[in-house]
């Protein structure tokens, strides 16, 4: 119905020349403001969505390249990724620096209303996000990055990964010292559910990794150390309820993102070779989870597992071992079931391998082979399996001085299963396990080392573009990034 | 419920054959040319009355008539009608002289103002009713094709609603808004069409747009106002031209007229893609069917047509019968020709309508009743349409009329099919389906025992069953829109007149999504709602002086205000997963529903003025103003003004030429004009979008585009000149203009880096430019007096853009981004221009090799522009006595077209291209030897390998065409039925006319027609193909009758 009161229909029609003569207000203020949105949140309302969104981009990449070039899975069609063939994976760089606006956002709110856990929390989530970003790219927008409305910053400026990395460990120190389990409550939070000492152990044993990640290039025995030796100040995992990993729900549209694919694509994907290999080898149970025996063993009633070599051409693939159905896709888990999968941030299995090796390494004063053993322990609860005794005994599986740092690697690659992304940052440092490039590859049988910037920060943030290039050299996937370089 | 319109129809019809009057007198005579020879089969009508006749082979005639103060009409196509008295005798002998073209006619402009040519400074084309309703489209825009110099339209392929793209004189804007504004009888509709997305999938269907809801019957006119010249006054969405639709009215008439028309159509497929038929489905040469996902041992559910020949082997295929074990039996592998041919159906389109007009001293109306039932060729696919119209005015004194307009449609379909790239869409589906298979097979598409539960289908990885996404997998719509206007005129004094308006547009409109339990992308079904409601209101009025100053001097001058307002509310919702298979409502979701929602206001406020000064009728000036107020923009900046100038020169009577000399007449004419424009609402300020919430936690996230409370108006400046000579007393025409414009200040959407927080912020940025030529070259080459006469006119056009500026710091504008390349603006191109992937090249051209197989650059290039190099129509009338034969053909030269069907038809081992598989390549080209240097590529690779590289479906350039063609538009065979014979059937006149449309295509593109374009949300995206459903042909007859 035409109301009057909108628009004063007749009497506007006789008096709009006059009313312009006399410049009188349309009401146009009041018409322009938008009814639908509102203009300040509280963080509440924007923590669900960064969890959400940067967990489902950290999932959806280690399925379309880090679980693949870890050498997890393999690709039967459209193998691009497998054969190194990569793309600039611009969807990885867009989701995060897209959450970390809201990330920077929540950090605003929470400093002008005081509430130190939300800020705890954002700087938790930053450091996190940012690690991913500087762990595929080398050197990123970071200190300049995140101010085009606040401070008209456009183009930001690439820092150096040396300091990202003193910043991001920086962020969590702070974090853990602002994140008080008795301080104001928080909502929204779909990972914890406000629990706020589980935000404090995940910020150290954030730390712990990310001073591993470095350990190479500087001294971080102290650092290290110092957080081990004071569990009371610096909280850490300490059970598997407080792993980093987003459970989802069952219920359209917040399912484990893989189960909403089509058939086809899921069936792309198959238990890597090498995976299958190694598990076999060790007869270990979380093959049954991380994989699917072949349906023709199965229907012969002798389920056996064949994993797909990495980087075939389609019409190899198709009939590697005979056909689709003699070869382990991935297990049932990832795509039958919406939420039975969790999105991995970080593990207590991953902390007591970086432990393990620390330790090993001399770097912290511990036992490697209790670390090394609670590692496996922890990745096992995770999946809730209890393996054979002798599986500990196995010579391959059990603390061997002699190659410890081999197996404290292999058994974290493994603990890594999708967590993809993690498990090649990890896998460039340390070696282990041994990989061969993928078959057919096209990057002079070279496992790629990083992801190529997107061409929008090309086109768009072309001078620090090329003054990161300049840097760190040339964009491509076998550049050594400041953490590989040594 | 077909028949009882019917019955109703043919009911009313009856009614009015009643006798007429009682005849009281005979006249009788020969009608003659000039030149002394009788001319046969003339109408001849008593005036005021149904009685007529016409003359025989010999020009005589006899017609009975009531009274000696009759008048009777004598009419002949191609000669001047007379009108001659009675006066009591019963013999009257006259000649008709031949009509020279109308050099005087009159146009429809501004504010439905007629004004005549002559006096115009802009071009304007107008098209004729009869071209929309005879041969008939269900979406009128799709007949201006070809007809008008300048407008490009193109019938994106979309299906039954289709909503066409058109621009008038090249792309302006960045933002992707090129479409002009839409004016029913002097009054905007809103024409921003809906299409709604495929969940998770690019596949959508097209539910049409507002011209989809125009009934032809009732268009009495179209006008096509180019410039922002002829549009100044419709404010600022007319910057890109305006399309005046005019429609029909009882003015004019006398006495009570009846209109009774009947259309008819049957649709079929013009352009389908050639599959091959020697391989079926599989991968590397095998295939077996077991479960159709490729899991239980056997090669199926690839998608693929890389199987083994299609020899006759024996394989156990999705259509093999059952043994006892109830395992498939092994049968022939058999190449199945025209499997997708044999999908489709004919489709079928009948239209029925009815009208009443009159009118007298006192007054008129005309009311009129159409009903539109359409069949598509897919099948389960249909269209709806009912319109009501009524137009009347009044005269309440001499000085005082009112006039009313209402116009009421309704459109609904029970399914309106997908297209574009993914599980719902069929040309997507029907590129990865296997050639081995029986369209008949797939028909049964439930499993059995498992009916709405489970699809039974041959391939149960990518796509859904064909039949079950044709019937189950439905996007139905309901759409109410009703628009008209209201408005009074009174002549204060002779001169002085003032006019108020108030015009609507309202359009309600629902669409449904439904997918079944079992489809590809919904294990669980699906179901989504789109509800839109539409406002808008214009409040007009005018006050106009008009005098003839003195001999010399004529003035009219008109000041005038607008206020215009508009909402709009928009509610989605979706039940992502449903509980009980086949019940489409949202109290069945199995999860939480998820929605989106919002409302919008919108309102402009205006104030004008015109002015007309003539000297002697030989010299025209006009001159306009306007200025705006707009809600949208902020306080200090929302107001601004925008002038025009035209004129126009008759120089053959400045000149005094006479009227005997071969040049019958010279028009010069030139014009400026300036339009402000504004922006959406709520870009100033902003503010947290919604996200879908977790569970029952709400979540929100800051927007990813920087609102700017300091946007000004965009500016759109153009400039025209023309010319419009006619030789030989109007036989001959010539028209041509050159124009040229600019936009600037656009307000977009500027991109940032990501790495900035956000991606874009909203700006005043960017500078296009457009210029162009049209030519409109029309005449009657042949014109003899046993009546045969040949109209002709050519329409020609060239526009060509270019990116003048785009905001700091940006070298390149994304305009569109669809699958297998970009559309981006760069400074110094042109709007249209088409990025992607291309061929390695060494210095001389030559393409890089490496391991036999084509390098593709690693940067986007240019290949070329989607926009023709021009336009050219010639539409051709024949008229021999009651005969006429109309055809039209539309040609546009040049542009380019990605094609995804070519892509992935070969990917997919799908078309023609793929048939033959053995042997060996070498590529034509070079490859890297080991110093470096370019050496002759020698490595030969399989056939298939290279073939599969070289035509991936990255790569824009081997996969994209010159996209030329020829299309025959239009044809139309007519046959008037004579007035004597007609005077028999107490009708005053009948036409049977067989209609054809998009008969014929020539065309380099494979596969697809060239008139096509990816739709991307409502916004077309043209040069590329992205599994567009087949353009049809229609073919068919009209019936016309006048009663």
């Amino acid at each position: 119905m035409i109301s009057l009161k909108k628009y004063r229909t007749t009497t506007m029609i006789a008096l709009i020349p006059l009313l312009f003569v006399w410049g009188c207000d349309l009401g146009y203020d009041e018409l322009n403001t938008n009814p639908n949105e509102p203009v300040e949140v509280e963080p509440d309302l924007l923590l669900p969505g960064i969890l959400k969104q940067s967990v489902d981009n950290t999932v959806e990449n280690s399925m379309s390249v880090g679980n693949i070039v870890a050498q997890h899975t393999s690709k039967v069609l459209f193998g691009g990724n497998d054969r190194y063939n990569w793309q600039s994976f611009s969807g990885f760089w867009n989701g995060n620096y897209n959450t970390l606006r809201n990330v920077s956002d929540m950090h605003r709110i929470s400093e002008e209303n005081g509430n130190d856990n939300y800020r705890g929390i954002s700087l938790v989530l930053k450091s996190w996000l940012f690690s991913q970003l500087t762990d595929a790219y080398g050197d990123i927008p970071y200190s300049d990055a995140l101010g085009a409305k606040d401070n008209g910053t456009n183009s930001p400026a690439y820092d150096q990964q040396s300091d990202i990395y003193q910043g991001l460990l920086d962020d969590l120190e702070e974090a853990n010292e602002l994140l008080d389990p008795s301080g104001m409550e928080v909502s929204g939070d779909i990972l914890y559910d406000g629990d706020i000492l589980k935000w404090q152990k995940f910020a150290n044993s954030l730390s712990l990794r990310l001073l591993m990640r470095i350990s190479d290039k500087t001294d971080v025995s102290s650092d290290m150390q110092e957080i081990i030796n004071n569990p009371s100040t610096y909280p850490v995992f300490e059970s598997v309820d407080d792993n980093a990993a987003l459970t989802y729900l069952s219920d359209n549209p917040n399912q484990f993102p893989v189960y909403t694919y089509r058939t086809g694509t899921f069936q792309e994907y198959r238990a890597s070779k090498t995976l299958v290999d190694e598990l076999n080898d060790i007869d270990d149970p979380r093959l049954n989870v991380f994989a699917e025996p072949t349906d023709v063993s199965t229907e012969a009633g002798e389920p056996e597992f064949v994993g797909v070599p990495n980087g075939l051409e389609d019409d190899e693939a198709a009939n590697y071992n005979g056909s689709p159905g003699d070869q382990s896709r991935m297990g049932t888990l990832y795509f039958d079931e919406p939420d039975a999968a969790q999105g991995l941030i970080m593990t207590l299995a991953e902390l007591n391998f970086i432990l393990a090796e620390a330790a090993q390494k001399d770097i912290i004063n511990g036992d490697a082979e209790t670390y090394y053993n609670d590692g496996m322990e922890a990745s096992f609860e995770q999946y809730d399996i209890t393996p054979d005794a002798d599986y500990f005994t196995n010579p391959d599986v059990a603390f061997d001085q002699g190659r410890a740092l081999e197996q404290i690697g292999s058994q974290k690659w493994i603990s890594l299963f999708f967590n993809g992304l993690e498990a090649w940052f990890d896998w460039r440092r340390t070696g282990y396990p041994v990989l061969e490039p993928s078959a057919r590859n096209v990057n002079d049988d070279q496992i790629p080392v990083r992801f190529r910037y997107p061409t929008e920060e090309q086109s768009l943030n072309a001078t620090n573009y090329e003054e990161a290039l300049e840097r760190q050299g040339d964009d491509n996937i076998n550049t050594e990034m400041w953490l590989l370089d040594n | 419920m077909k028949y009882i319109k019917l019955l109703i129809f043919t009911s009313i019809v009856f009614a009015l054959f009643t006798p007429s009057a009682n005849a009281q007198s005979v006249v009788s005579g020969v009608v003659s040319a000039e030149d002394g020879e009788t001319l046969p089969g003339v109408n001849i009508m008593v005036q005021g009355t149904n009685t007529g006749t016409s003359t025989s082979i010999d020009g005589s005639y006899e017609i009975e008539v009531p009274d000696d103060n009759s008048t009777l009409v004598f009419s002949y196509i191609g000669f001047v009608t007379r009108e001659v008295a009675v006066e009591g005798r019963e013999e009257i002998n006259i000649q008709l002289t031949a009509e020279a073209a109308q050099l005087d006619e009159l146009v429809v402009t501004s504010f439905g103002i007629e004004r005549e040519r002559r006096s115009l400074g802009y071009s304007i084309q107008d098209i004729d009713g009869e071209d929309f309703s005879e041969a008939r489209e269900s979406n009128v825009l799709n007949s201006l094709s070809g007809r008008v110099a300048g407008v490009n339209i193109i019938n994106s392929g979309s299906g039954l609603a289709g909503s066409p793209n058109i621009v008038i004189r090249g792309e302006t804007s960045l933002s992707g808004n090129n479409k002009p504004l839409f004016v029913v009888d002097g009054v905007p509709i809103d024409n921003s069409s809906t299409t709604a997305v495929a969940n998770a999938q690019t596949s959508q269907a097209d539910f049409g747009d507002a011209l989809s809801q125009i009934n032809p019957d009732d268009v009495e006119e179209i006008s096509i106002l180019k410039g922002p010249n002829a549009a100044a006054l419709y404010g600022s969405r007319a910057a890109n031209g305006v399309v005046l639709i005019t429609t029909k009215s009882g003015e004019g008439t006398s006495g009570l007229g009846v209109s009774y028309n009947s259309n008819v159509t049957f649709e079929s497929i013009l352009k389908l893609p050639d599959y091959q038929d020697e391989y079926g489905a599989g991968s590397g040469g095998e295939y077996w069917f077991v479960n159709g996902d490729g899991t239980d041992g056997g090669i199926d559910g690839q998608g693929y047509n890389w199987g083994p020949p299609l020899d006759g082997r024996l394989i156990p295929q999705f259509g093999s019968p059952r043994d006892s074990d109830g395992n498939l039996e092994p049968i022939p592998f058999e190449p199945r020709p025209g499997n997708v041919r044999d999908f489709f159906n004919t489709g079928n389109s009948v239209s029925h309508n009815l009208s009443i007009y009159g009118g007298n001293e006192e007054g008129h109306f005309r009311l009129s009743v159409s009903d539109m039932s359409q069949a598509g060729i897919v099948p389960n696919s249909d269209l709806q349409r009912t319109n009501l119209s009524l137009n009347a005015g009044y005269n309440l004194s001499d000085r005082f009329t009112v006039d009313g307009v209402i116009n009421y449609a309704k459109t609904g379909s029970d399914n309106i099919p997908n297209s574009g790239y993914g599980s719902e869409s069929l040309m997507y589906t029907f590129i990865w389906w296997g050639r081995h298979l029986e369209a008949d097979w797939l028909r049964d598409y439930w499993q059995e025992g498992m009916e709405g539960v489970q699809q039974n289908n041959y391939d149960n990885n990518w796509t859904n069953n064909i039949y079950f996404q044709a019937y189950e997998n439905t996007n139905s719509m309901d759409k109410d829109r009703l628009f008209g206007n209201i408005s009074t005129n009174l002549d204060i004094t002779d001169n002085l007149s003032l006019m108020t308006r108030a015009g609507m547009d309202y359009n309600d409109q629902v669409t449904h999504m439904r997918k079944a339990f079992s489809s590809v992308t919904a294990p669980y079904g699906n179901y989504r709602e789109d509800d839109s409601r539409f406002h808008e209101y214009n409040f007009d009025f005018l006050l106009s002086y008009n005098n003839q100053l003195s001999e010399d001097w004529g003035l009219s001058a008109s000041a005038g205000s607008n206020y215009m307002y508009q909402d709009r509310r928009y509610l989605m919702t979706e039940a992502p997963e449903l509980s009980i298979p086949g019940i489409y409502n949202f109290g069945n979701s199995r999860v939480n529903l998820s929605t989106e929602h919002f409302t919008e206001e919108k309102s402009i406020a205006s104030v004008y003025g015109l002015t007309e000064l003539s000297f002697r009728d030989i010299v025209f000036l006009d001159l306009t103003a306007r200025n705006d107020w707009s809600s949208t923009l902020p306080s200090g900046e929302n107001s601004y003004f925008y002038p025009s100038v035209s004129t126009s020169i008759i120089l053959t009577d400045l000149l005094d030429i006479p009227s005997t000399s071969p040049l019958s007449f010279a028009k010069l004419r030139a014009g400026w004009a300036q339009v402000g424009n504004d922006t959406d609402p709520y870009r100033l300020s902003n503010t947290y979008s919604y996200l879908q919430a977790w569970g029952s936690t709400q979540s929100v996230s800051d927007a990813s585009t920087i609102a700017n409370a300091e946007l000004k108006p965009e500016i759109t400046s153009s400039y025209e000149t023309g010319a419009d000579i006619r030789f030989f007393e109007g036989r001959l025409g010539f028209d041509a203009t050159y124009y040229f414009g600019s936009t600037r200040n656009q307000i977009l959407s500027v991109p940032l880096p990501v790495s900035s927080g956000y991606q874009g912020r909203y700006l005043n940025a960017g500078e296009i430019q457009n210029q162009g030529w049209e030519v409109v070259l029309s005449g009657t080459p042949v014109q003899v007096t046993n009546g045969l006469i040949w109209d002709v006119t050519f329409n020609w056009d060239r526009n060509r853009s270019k990116v003048i500026e785009l905001a700091d710091g940006i070298d390149s504008y994304l305009i569109g981004n669809p699958y297998g390349g970009s559309v981006e603006a760069r400074i110094d191109g042109r709007m249209g221009d088409m990025y992607g992937l291309v061929f390695q090249r060494d210095p001389d051209g030559n393409i890089i090799h490496q391991n036999g197989l084509p390098l593709m650059t690693e940067d986007v290039e240019r290949i070329g522009n989607y926009n023709n190099d021009w336009h050219a129509g010639i539409s051709n009338r024949f008229r021999y006595k009651q005969f006429s034969f109309d055809f039209l053909f539309d040609y546009r030269h040049g542009g380019r077209l990605y094609s995804y069907t070519h892509a992935t038809g070969i990917e997919g081992g799908t078309t023609v291209e793929t048939a033959v598989r053995e042997g060996e390549t070498v590529g034509e080209g070079v490859m890297i030897a080991n110093d470096g240097s370019y050496v002759k590529n020698d490595v030969a690779v399989e056939y298939v390998t290279y073939t599969r590289n070289y035509y991936d479906r990255n790569n824009i350039e081997s996969n994209s065409f010159d996209a030329s063609y020829l299309k025959l538009r239009e044809v139309k065979l007519g046959y008037t039925l004579p007035a004597r014979l007609a005077e028999q059937l107490h009708i005053s006149s009948a036409t049977f006319s067989l209609v054809g449309r998009n008969l014929m295509l020539w065309s380099e593109v494979p596969h697809v027609d060239p008139e096509t374009a990816y739709m991307s949300g409502s916004q077309h995206v043209p040069g590329f193909e992205v599994h567009q459903l087949p353009s049809t042909k229609s073919f068919g007859f009209n019936i016309n009758l006048e009663i």
